[in-house]
């Protein structure tokens, strides 16, 4: 069963690739320089990159039940086939004349650029309400030193 | 018949020197799988003392390991280009560098 928060980053980084993939797109036509290979080079690496980010989130899902040992091995191993995946990628795309090697390459860089720039944007998110919070806990300590608790309430009394 | 010789030499040795710099160049795919592997075992340590952290732990660990990958997927890219567009410019390099003495 595969877990939510695997579907839900893995849906993140597929919109950012795809519009990482549109932007190049954009650029090789702007450049001159497109033609369909670029296409073709960018679906098989877009899609070969959003593939191994979910083999590697649903690897970290499957792992983190096992054992210390159990889950260094599942992602160590996890790690060296989805490398020998993307280099089987790559090779494709520099062998065969439909699919163009720069943006075979570029491409598989997208799914880490996505996740930088997600990240980035969570931590601005983050920022407000770690300030909102620190203007409201002053004002709860203010409260609490204005009105001082008195030890001895009785003595005071008889006074 | 030498320039000939030369040539070929010259090239053989190029082609050799980009297959052993692709080769040389993955051996930095072996660090991020284990340094994805000391996480994740770090992880289950964590889930294990605290259960209900499960969620946030498993989500920070994929964005962290696929952080991580990038180092690997450089000598990759790095590798690619040493086998596939690095001997085309070496000879072409070589060529024009004899052509020129010739």
């Amino acid at each position: 069963m595969i877990d939510k928060t695997v579907l839900k980053e893995t849906c993140y980084v597929a919109v950012g690739t795809v519009l990482l993939s549109v932007v190049m797109q954009g650029i090789w036509l702007l450049t001159g320089k497109w033609d369909i290979s670029v296409l073709w080079g960018n679906l098989l690496s877009a899609g070969a990159g959003i593939l191994n980010f979910f083999l590697m989130a649903y690897t970290v899902q499957v792992a983190v039940l096992k054992t210390e040992k159990g889950a260094r091995n599942t992602v160590r191993l996890s790690q060296s086939l989805r490398l020998l995946f993307l280099l089987g990628i790559a090779v494709l795309g520099g062998v065969l004349e439909c699919f163009n090697l720069y943006a075979v390459l570029i491409a598989l860089f997208f799914p880490r650029i996505a996740i930088t720039v997600r990240s980035i944007v969570l931590k601005k998110e983050a920022k407000p309400s770690a300030i909102e919070s620190e203007e409201t806990a002053p004002e709860s300590e203010t409260v609490i030193e204005s009105e001082p608790v008195d030890p001895k309430p009785e003595a005071n009394n008889e006074r | 018949m030498e320039t000939m010789e030369t040539l070929a030499t010259a090239l053989a040795f190029v082609f050799g020197m980009c297959a052993l710099g692709a080769g040389i160049a993955m051996i930095a795919g072996i660090g991020p799988g284990i340094g994805e592997g000391n996480a994740v075992a770090k992880a289950c340590e964590a889930i294990g003392r605290q259960p209900e952290s499960k969620g946030a732990v498993t989500s920070t660990m994929i964005m962290g390991c696929a952080v991580a990958e990038t180092t690997g997927l450089y000598a990759l890219i790095v590798a690619i280009l040493l086998i596939f567009v690095a001997p085309n410019v070496f000879k072409n390099i070589i060529l024009s560098a004899i052509s020129t003495i010739a």
